[in-house]
């Protein structure tokens, strides 16, 4: 098992429990969609991963190390978890290639020719200098993607990944997300309101709705 | 701030001192009445010169609109003391206006009662007013406007029967501000011989050097501020309108006939003209006058002075704004919060209380490292903090962190919490993501958070004078300096490059720029 969650709680400060005893398992390489209407704490789920939020309750395991649990809890920059927001989040005063670099803790050369791998990975090579409001929507989440694995992380989560994408490029855009996935062979956890996104984009989907 | 606020508690419970009974007899009263006198007043005519300039320059189109819109902020860069000695001066007994006005009324004017005190703080500080509502309204939706034009509803009416309502809670929160200025001010009053309690601050402080006095008064005007802002909450009663949708059109301005476009432009240009243009040329012709005596090395060290103090204390204000700033975005704990809340409450409190806790608290430090000297080393070491720039410097943060606070506040809002979540999960800590995310992102808010910062403290006189080192003037108290020795003239020059500073501060504040754009 490479992603491991066990009875999680979450609740804001004495109210209700907005996240009440989820369990999950996800397989090595997986693509998990977790499909639920919005309100129903999707992305509160996704910041409790990430540990940019703390459960109240619960064990959090990724690829064999507890992040998360009765005696342990592991601050977000140490996680290794790759994360593409539903608003993109790119650096705006950065250019596509150090938006890519920013996760990356290598020597020059090495950040150089990772950042070449990833331009080419999502098509991008001749965009390096630009700005990220000089990029077309689609673009934007690809260098955001880009940004998200670029570091290897353990675990990727795609937050409503296309919500901002016309409907057109939809379509596209979500089997060159999951080719571009796939070929990198990362465990993904993504959360969606659209029953089509989840089918095309997952390996296995689940339905969620909180407490 | 939270520390300095003790020992102003503790005072109750000193013996009052002779003195103190003696101004509370005979001068207690007087100032209450002046002070309410003030409030309502000023209150009233600066929301009405206020609200009424920033409707007319946002519902209506006419010629020369763009620019008055933005000039008629310009009298911020006029502090209330120089209005008054401006136009104590042009209502001298040989002036003219005063001819007309015995001609018309069978009496002379008096420039320094209580009215004109009230007049020319309204003509200084409506420009707060003017901002706020201006601002207000450019985020209108123009639909709202239309449904009202719709019912035929034009002209007064639309202003007072839908424009007010809709206006009510801008105007009360920056009206609060303008009474803030006022029970700060202290040059105004003094000129005019006006008692108020900043007054009585003063007068404890300067002429009886009892400070427990003046903290007493101090705990009284608190007791004033207390009032105006639990006034607010009640009238404002946090009514918020937000929208029933997110497509909000800009207004569309409406058309005048020439006879109203140049009754608007009277009126406008009328209000520009008494609080910024006879001013300044009435400084500029002291200038004239007086410069060959004026220009002067003290005058070249007030500069220099009002620089350094305004730019020092606006890093530090900038530096303590971005970590608390830091604090207050990501869930504070309850402590946090009311930490905070304390800090931002310095602005609410008048430059005379802040330098009075603030002295206080540095001699009280002072007296305490005496303490320890003697015991360690043998001898008085004296005061070492107290009458230095460090007192001055804490003294303007305390003052004016809220400014600082909420420029950088508002943009870590418009940026959200995205950006620097993203950087920790791409393994950067607190400290990077300060330096790599949030600052650069936010250098507009900080530019202007300087700029506000560093506009109030080259205006600032009481705290200043207060605090200040011994022979150290800014631009501010010499100007001051001068009008108390009856030389207002001779403040000429530093008065128009008081103003000339923070009107090109103004104009780099508000001219229009290139947005950055954020995400999509």
């Amino acid at each position: 098992m490479d992603v491991e969650i066990k009875h999680l709680q979450f609740r804001y400060h004495a109210k209700e429990p907005l996240i009440e005893d989820f369990s999950l398992k996800v397989k090595e390489g997986e693509i998990l969609a977790i499909q639920g209407l919005s309100g129903s704490g999707k992305t509160t789920l996704l910041r409790l991963i990430t540990g940019l939020e703390t459960p109240t309750d619960g064990e959090i395991t990724i690829a064999g190390k507890q992040v998360f649990g009765p005696l342990v809890n592991v601050v977000p920059e140490q996680r290794a978890i790759g994360m593409v927001f539903q608003d993109y989040a790119l650096f705006p005063h950065m250019t596509v290639g150090q938006n890519i670099a920013f996760g990356l803790k290598r020597s020059k050369e090495d950040t150089q020719t990772i950042i070449a791998q990833m331009l080419q990975l999502i098509g991008l090579q001749a965009f390096e200098q630009r700005f990220p409001y000089e990029l077309s929507g689609g673009q934007q989440q690809r260098v955001a993607l880009a940004r998200a694995i670029a570091p290897s992380p353990k675990l990727l989560l795609l937050d409503e990944p296309f919500s901002n994408l016309d409907t057109d490029l939809k379509q596209q855009i979500r089997k060159e997300l999951r080719w571009i996935i796939k070929l990198y062979g990362v465990t993904t956890i993504m959360v969606t309101h659209d029953a089509e996104d989840a089918k095309v984009l997952a390996d296995r989907i689940i339905e969620f709705n909180g407490a | 701030m939270t520390i300095a606020l003790i020992p102003v508690l503790f005072v109750v419970f000193v013996p009052a001192t002779s003195e103190y009974q003696l101004l509370v007899d005979t001068r207690l009263w007087v100032s209450v009445q002046n002070t309410v006198w003030l409030i309502v007043g000023v209150g009233f005519l600066s929301s009405l010169l206020g609200s009424t300039a920033a409707w007319f320059v946002s519902i209506y189109e006419f010629k020369g609109r763009q620019f008055l819109s933005w000039i008629l902020m310009l009298p911020l860069a006029v502090p209330s003391y120089i209005l008054a000695y401006v136009f104590v001066d042009v209502l001298r007994y040989e002036s003219p206006i005063q001819e007309v006005a015995y001609s018309l009324l069978g009496r002379y004017l008096n420039p320094m009662s209580l009215t004109s005190a009230i007049l020319l703080f309204s003509l200084g500080l409506y420009p707060y007013v003017y901002v706020v509502v201006r601002s207000f309204l450019s985020r209108q939706s123009a639909t709202m406007f239309d449904a009202a034009r719709l019912f035929g509803v034009r002209g007064v009416k639309l202003f007072v029967g839908y424009g007010l309502p809709l206006m009510r809670a801008s105007i009360i929160s920056s009206v609060v501000l303008v009474i803030m200025e006022v029970l700060s001010d202290y040059g105004l009053v003094d000129y005019f011989g006006i008692v108020t309690f900043t007054t009585l601050i003063f007068g404890s402080w300067f002429r009886f050097r009892q400070i427990e006095t003046a903290l007493r008064f101090s705990l009284w005007l608190l007791v004033v501020v207390f009032v105006v802002l639990g006034a607010e909450r009640l009238f404002s009663n946090k009514r918020r309108f937000a929208y029933a949708t997110t497509k909000v059109r800009s207004l569309r301005r409406m058309r005048l006939s020439p006879l109203q476009q140049t009754g608007v432009l009277m009126y406008l240009g009328g209000l520009l003209f008494v609080s910024f243009i006879v001013p300044l040329i009435q400084l500029t012709i002291w200038a004239y006058q007086t410069y060959e005596q004026s220009i002067n090395f003290n005058l070249a060290q007030a500069i220099v002075s009002t620089v350094l103090v305004s730019v020092m204390a606006g890093v530090a204000i900038l530096v303590l704004t971005l970590l608390l700033a830091n604090i207050g975005r990501h869930r504070p704990t309850v402590l946090q919060t009311i930490l905070l809340r304390i800090t931002l409450f310095g602005y609410s409190i008048p430059g005379a209380v802040v330098a009075v806790i603030m002295l206080l608290l540095f001699q009280r430090i002072d007296q305490a490292v005496d303490v320890v000297m003697v015991g360690v080393l043998g001898f008085q070491r004296g005061m070492f903090l107290t009458g230095t720039l460090l007192l001055l410097l804490s003294a303007y943060v305390v003052r004016f962190m809220a400014i600082g606070y909420q420029s950088i506040e508002s943009n870590y809002q418009k940026i959200g919490t995205n950006f620097t979540n993203a950087s920790y999960l791409l393994g950067s800590g607190k400290v990077a993501t300060l330096l790599k995310v949030d600052v650069p992102m936010l250098r507009q808010g900080m530019a202007s958070a300087m700029i506000l910062v560093v506009i109030d403290i080259i205006k600032e006189l009481p705290l200043t004078l207060v605090l200040r080192p011994f022979n150290f003037n800014t631009l501010a108290t010499l100007t001051y300096r001068y009008a108390a020795e009856e030389q207002v003239r001779m403040g000429a020059v530093a008065a128009l490059i008081m103003i000339g500073l923070s009107s090109v501060i103004i104009y780099l504040i508000t001219r229009p720029r290139k947005e950055v754009r954020y995400g999509r």
